[in-house]
């Protein structure tokens, strides 16, 4: 790769944040080294260089730069979008930026944060931190999505994805993590559902601009699972071995049944895990209720030693 | 892949108000901060050399000193401060800070303070987005675990074991806490073994401080048994969520062709029965016969046989 290009990227990206006015694209070419050729070439070299510079996350801004013709354009990287400002935060908040970077412990994640800490360090010097006392997070689910998710939730833009084999067009309004997983609640045709980002099928659309929609006024992540949970409050009825399934037993109160077993309920939200959390106790739990869910049950194993 | 003139571009520009912060660095230190070779940087370095301002007198370049190895930076420019965090930075830093906010309860004022951080640095506004993990929460052990770390102390603790399905007291030396699948678990060196191990906080029932331990660890890991599975789509999750185990992944007709290499057999054996019918054990054999003769066993239960 030229070291040409990327000095020509340097030295536009400090022309256009060192300029107090919007600089007009002769202005770039006729004062920026590197651009050579001809005028199209030149005006070819500009494009990429601006799309390249924007493909990174830089915000080039356009305006109108001579108000006689109207095709002139100008352009200016803001000073406030590109950079920190001078003493943006205290230095009780660039030790908990530190402590937030720290957090993370997975390959995928660790890019971002060591970037974002090299950021941070760019403001205060060396951070004296508690972190050795802190617990680190590993991260499991596939990080690109829920960078995206956040982004849209943040810019408010409208999502398009597939999720349980349907295609769905999205407001997202919020994030919530619960045990260990990540999920999304969003409006789709007006009503609000959360959506396990692990079982979003592929990739993830942002669609149109940004400020797409409203949130309702009254919208928020903690009301809506609360009013989730009280109107999804499913209880099933299980027996468990005497001696056995010590972790239940610690968390759920038993009954007494006969010599062999004991009688145990647990809450539960979805079907799936509910499944799950019976089959991982082999021969030492049997659902009882819902009869729907132990008759899948039934099917499932059916169909895995016939299969 | 080599990088593009963009990406340089930005890392060049990045390391000025780096150095500008943490003045007398040494070229060996950047390459390390910034992932990159030695020779990377000094060439980094005599690029930016040569950028600057329009105009592009002396006055208007930037200006850096590379003496014995220790780069300073006498004018910077523009670059004088860091640029702003990027889409997947802001992600690392808001889900950090969120996460933080839920760990250090014991100081009420942060949480406050953190939330006005969160506005800071973004968009995003506080109600979108909820960590609803009792377990960062609730851990009663947490703090007792964390000075545990500090002092390299011993803890005698009461553990169920969820594989094992026992409740057993050990001595043992706390390491690391980490965050993982909706989990916390912490690896400590367990003084009976000689070794380390992983404990679920979560299936902790005791916890108490014990005296000081020098000790080696012993580096011999348990064997490992390689493993082969078809997992279906749908359960493609279970790929994600258990990346340290997974030597290779392939894809089928019937969904992902996996091989694990795993230590603890009652786990994944355990693991695969929840996930019936989704995970087929390809080899080795016996292991399999294992799994399903385990799945007749749980089918009984119900009153039905297998064909």
């Amino acid at each position: 790769m030229s070291s040409q290009k990327t000095e020509r990227l340097i030295n536009l990206t400090l022309a256009l944040l060192a300029s107090k006015r919007y600089l007009s694209k002769a202005e770039i070419l006729r004062n920026i080294p590197g651009y050579e050729g001809s005028p199209e070439t030149k005006e070819r070299m500009f494009e990429r260089d601006k799309d390249d510079l924007r493909g990174l996350g830089i915000q080039i801004d356009v305006n109108n730069f001579d108000p006689l013709f109207e095709d002139e354009q100008g352009y200016l990287i803001k000073s406030d979008s590109f950079q920190f400002a001078e003493n943006e935060f205290t230095k009780e908040e660039l030790l908990l930026l530190t402590m937030a970077a720290n957090l993370w412990h997975d390959s995928a994640v660790e890019i971002d944060s060591q970037n974002a800490l090299l950021k941070i360090q760019s403001l205060s010097g060396p951070v004296e931190n508690d972190m050795t006392t802190t617990p680190t997070l590993r991260i499991t689910e596939d990080w690109q999505l829920l960078v995206s998710i956040f982004t849209a939730v943040q810019d408010k833009q409208i999502l398009e994805f597939s999720y349980r084999g349907k295609r769905r067009q999205v407001n997202p309004y919020g994030l919530y993590s619960s045990n260990g997983f990540w999920y999304l609640i969003a409006s789709e045709i007006n009503v609000i559902k959360s959506f396990k980002l692990v079982r979003i099928e592929g990739e993830v659309d942002s669609i149109g601009e940004k400020d797409a929609f409203e949130k309702p006024d009254n919208f928020n992540v903690g009301n809506f699972l609360k009013e989730e949970s009280n109107s999804v409050s499913l209880v099933s009825k299980l027996q468990v071995r005497k001696g056995a399934a010590l972790s239940l037993r610690n968390k759920f109160a038993v009954k007494d049944l006969d010599s062999e077993w004991d009688l145990i309920s647990i809450p539960y939200t979805n079907e799936q895990e509910l499944l799950e959390m019976v089959l991982w106790h082999g021969t030492d739990l049997k659902l009882i209720e819902p009869a729907t869910l132990q008759q899948l049950l039934v099917a499932n194993l059916e169909s895995y030693l016939n299969g | 892949m080599a990088e593009s003139a963009a990406v340089r571009a930005l890392r060049t520009m990045d390391l000025i108000p780096y150095v500008l912060e943490n003045p007398s660095c040494s070229i060996k230190t950047l390459a390390k901060r910034f992932s990159t070779t030695e020779k990377q940087i000094e060439r980094d370095l005599e690029l930016i050399f040569m950028c600057g301002l329009p105009g592009y007198t002396p006055y208007e370049l930037i200006d850096i000193v590379l003496e014995d190895g220790v780069v300073s930076v006498i004018d910077p420019q523009v670059l004088n401060r860091p640029r702003r965090f990027s889409k997947t930075e802001l992600v690392v830093i808001v889900l950090g800070l969120k996460i933080l906010s839920e760990i250090k309860l014991e100081r009420s004022d942060l949480r406050e303070k953190i939330d006005k951080l969160i506005a800071k640095v973004s968009h995003i506004k506080n109600d979108e987005i909820l960590i609803n993990d009792s377990q960062l929460i609730s851990s009663e052990f947490v703090e007792t675990i964390n000075k545990a770390i500090g002092n390299r102390q011993i803890l005698r603790i009461g553990y169920i074991s969820v594989t094992k399905d026992q409740s057993t007291e050990r001595d043992v030396v706390p390491l690391t806490l980490y965050y993982s699948n909706g989990s916390l678990y912490m690896n400590a060196f367990d003084v009976e073994k000689k070794a380390e191990r992983v404990f679920r906080v979560d299936a902790i029932t005791k916890c108490e401080t014990g005296t000081f331990l020098e000790f080696e660890v012993n580096q011999s890991h348990l064997p490992e048994i390689i493993i082969e599975l078809e997992v279906q789509d749908w359960l493609r999750f279970f790929v994600e969520r258990n990346m340290s185990i997974i030597r290779s992944v392939k894809h089928s007709n019937q969904g992902l062709l996996v091989e694990v290499a795993v230590s603890n057999i009652d786990w994944l054996e355990k693991s695969i029965l929840s996930h019936i019918p989704g995970i087929k054990i390809k080899a080795p054999q016996d292991f399999a016969v294992r799994v399903r003769e385990n799945a007749r066993n749980i089918l009984a239960l119900y009153g039905y046989s297998a064909n």
